[in-house]
């Protein structure tokens, strides 16, 4: 009894439970819901919305954001969609160098960030914008379709290992990367100690620039990877395919429990996130309900979950003094 | 005259000097490049137009940055408050009716756009101020409810039809000046007396430059906050009712460029990002040098994607020029205190 109490302050417990009461009520509405292929086509197509929000949580976690993911996105995209259809190059060539696009993106966020003390919000905002209107002018906004793309890269996109979609997989890899990082290096131990007080962080010794810099190239990183990933999906280009996508990471962070206060948030909580993002807007569609309703959903689930945090973050906070008192 | 050189000389030159010397820069620049095109009277006319738009935009952002935070949600407010007050011209839209009956039509329109981009900045507000969010998680979450709204109510499509009296807002012409021009200087004044020359404005201020104090010296910081959040709602709904009538029409991505465009133009006017300062006449010329800019851009055939990644690069410029300052200016304070 008093580890289910522990365990039921623990945000991401409540999170699950959140996803189980979900789970029960969509597949009351549909019959498709519970079924293996329902779950396994619904994370395939989530894992890139998985692979970005873990470079996104870190960021949230310093306090900051990085909403020039869809940008970075977008590059990985059309760069990896011209190299398959024009060049003799493979994915994997094509998945590296990619990579290393969006990291060279990412560090000038992060340099930008960190030396000139810049908000990220802003350099990220503009980065997409710049992003964005060099992918028009080179592309022309030019789609790529399956038909140009080599049969090696058709089969391996759809390769499975015991049922499961490379996708997934890939994704499973980079989760397991990220909690790594997170919990046993002493990067991940800095970003938490940055987002919990920066001023703290650096009397402590941490190099708070080099955290950063970190960070958003880390965030780079996993972009490079998920816009190739996602041209394993639909395999196709469409340049435009991502245009507001960064709202959608950002929900699937922030649902997760990961806050811009800087400090708190786990890979977990950010994976759960995903987890109720996918189940709600494939129960959206499941339930038959308009699609027109998806972001007026996302809107709200955003919010919700923000005042909630801030909401317990205030009551802890006013909890603390009593304590005292009472010791 | 030797009095006068002395007098400019120890007169300390503001940021604001600075700006109107580049206004004038890029006006000669691009009076030399197409001096047929750019100072005719078609295009100069077009410019009053567009400019207006950008403007109401940048002075509502200008006052959400002083205060240290930021509104996303401006130009999803504006699309909201414009499909919302379309549907409403188009339903009252009806040949028979005199002309006191449409002009009655187009205030009633106007008072909605108004009253729903007084309820979006209410919801910023109370979500920000009342209830302590980050303003970018807020905007953001705001942002993205506002445009599912608007999607669907539209269903993604243009809403038109309305009585052909309604384009004259933004089409048409007082003398030589066009209408929105005169909007735009219209609440650029009520702006500067509102920021500057108020006791509200004034705690705008101070809440920028240190909330904590501002909120021991006894001033109602959350209400002080909240009718930032108001204030950027009602002008954004401001400049939803002049580009439904320019556009005789309301879509929900008409204004889709002007979020980074506001948040450039109101960082080049001078408007620290980090909060605590800000002035309307920094950014009504950096309104101008912006739209200069990208009407000249286009007269000299750059494409129009390239004016957006211009946008990106000055503002990210801009601010690096800024933090530059500012580290120098802060190695000199040091330097004295040695």
């Amino acid at each position: 009894m008093k580890a289910f109490k522990k365990l039921k302050n623990h945000k991401e417990f409540q999170l699950l439970v959140l996803i189980a009461i979900l789970c029960i009520f969509i597949s009351s509405r549909s019959d498709v819901f519970f079924t293996i292929s329902n779950f396994r086509d619904v994370f395939m197509i989530n894992s890139v919305l998985g692979i970005v929000s873990l470079g996104m949580t870190l960021c949230i976690i310093t306090g900051g954001i990085d909403v020039s993911v869809a940008g970075m996105l977008a590059c990985s995209l059309s760069l990896a969609g011209n190299l398959l259809a024009y060049t003799p190059l493979n994915f994997w060539c094509a998945l590296v160098l990619c990579t290393l696009l969006c990291m060279m993106i990412g560090v000038a966020n992060g340099f930008l960030i960190s030396r000139f003390n810049i908000p990220p919000i802003v350099v990220t905002l503009g980065m997409l914008s710049i992003l964005n209107g060099t992918i028009l002018l080179l592309t022309k906004g030019a789609w790529i379709n399956t038909s140009q793309f080599p049969r090696e890269f058709i089969e391996l996109s759809r390769a499975r290992v015991y049922g499961i979609p490379i996708q997934i997989i890939i994704w499973v890899i980079l989760i397991v990367l990220t909690a790594y990082i997170m919990k046993y290096t002493t990067m991940g131990r800095s970003i938490y100690a940055l987002g919990g007080n920066q001023v703290s962080a650096e009397r402590a010794g941490i190099k708070t620039n080099n955290v950063l810099m970190f960070v958003y190239t880390y965030s780079g990183f996993l972009c490079g990877i998920a816009g190739c990933v996602y041209m394993t999906i639909v395999q196709q280009v469409d340049t435009q395919s991502f245009t507001g996508y960064e709202m959608s990471v950002v929900a699937a962070c922030v649902v997760g429990g990961a806050s811009m206060a800087g400090g708190v948030g786990s890979v977990l909580g950010s994976v759960l996130g995903v987890v109720f993002m996918t189940l709600t807007n494939n129960g959206i569609v499941l339930a038959k309900i308009s699609s027109y309703w998806q972001d007026v959903v996302i809107g709200v689930v955003i919010l919700i979950a923000v005042t909630v945090d801030v909401i317990r973050a205030k009551n802890e906070i006013k909890r603390l003094p009593k304590i005292d008192v009472m010791e | 005259m030797n009095q006068i050189l002395t007098k400019l000389k120890s007169r300390r030159l503001e940021k604001e000097d600075y700006l109107v010397l580049i206004l004038v820069a890029v006006f000669l620049i691009m009076t030399i490049l197409k001096p047929d095109r750019f100072l005719s009277a078609m295009n100069l006319d077009t410019m009053g137009r567009q400019f207006a738009e950008l403007g109401i935009f940048a002075l509502g952002m200008m006052i959400v940055i002083v205060t240290g935070g930021m509104d996303l949600s401006i130009v999803a407010t504006s699309a909201l408050s414009g499909i919302i007050g379309a549907f409403v011209l188009r339903s009252m839209n009806n040949p028979e009716y005199t002309m006191a009956q449409t002009a009655g039509s187009f205030a009633v329109a106007i008072l909605v756009m108004l009253a729903v981009g007084f309820i979006a900045g209410l919801l910023n507000g109370v979500l920000v101020a009342v209830i302590g969010l980050h303003p970018v998680l807020a905007t953001l979450g705001t942002q993205t409810l506002f445009n599912g709204i608007s999607l669907l109510l539209s269903r993604g499509a243009a809403i038109s039809g309305f009585s052909p009296l309604y384009m004259k807002i933004g089409n048409g012409s007082i003398g030589f000046l066009p209408i929105p021009t005169l909007i735009f200087v219209v609440i650029s004044v009520i702006c500067y007396l509102l920021y500057e020359k108020t006791v509200w404005g004034r705690s705008v201020y101070m809440l920028g430059n240190n909330p904590r104090a501002t909120n021991f010296s006894g001033v109602n910081t959350v209400w002080v906050n909240l009718r930032v959040y108001l204030c950027s709602g009602l002008l954004a709904a401001c400049a939803a009712v002049i580009m439904v009538s320019r556009y005789n029409s309301a879509k929900m991505d008409y204004g889709a460029s002007y979020l980074l465009q506001c948040i450039a133009v109101a960082v080049l006017g001078g408007t620290d990002i980090l909060g605590g300062y800000g002035k309307v006449k920094g950014t009504v010329i950096a309104v101008c040098i912006m739209q200069m800019l990208s009407t000249g851009f286009n007269l000299l055939g750059v494409d129009r994607f390239v004016v957006n990644m211009i946008t990106g690069i000055v503002l990210i410029s801009v601010l690096l020029f800024n933090a530059y300052l500012a580290r120098k200016r802060s190695n000199a304070k040091k330097g004295t205190n040695d």
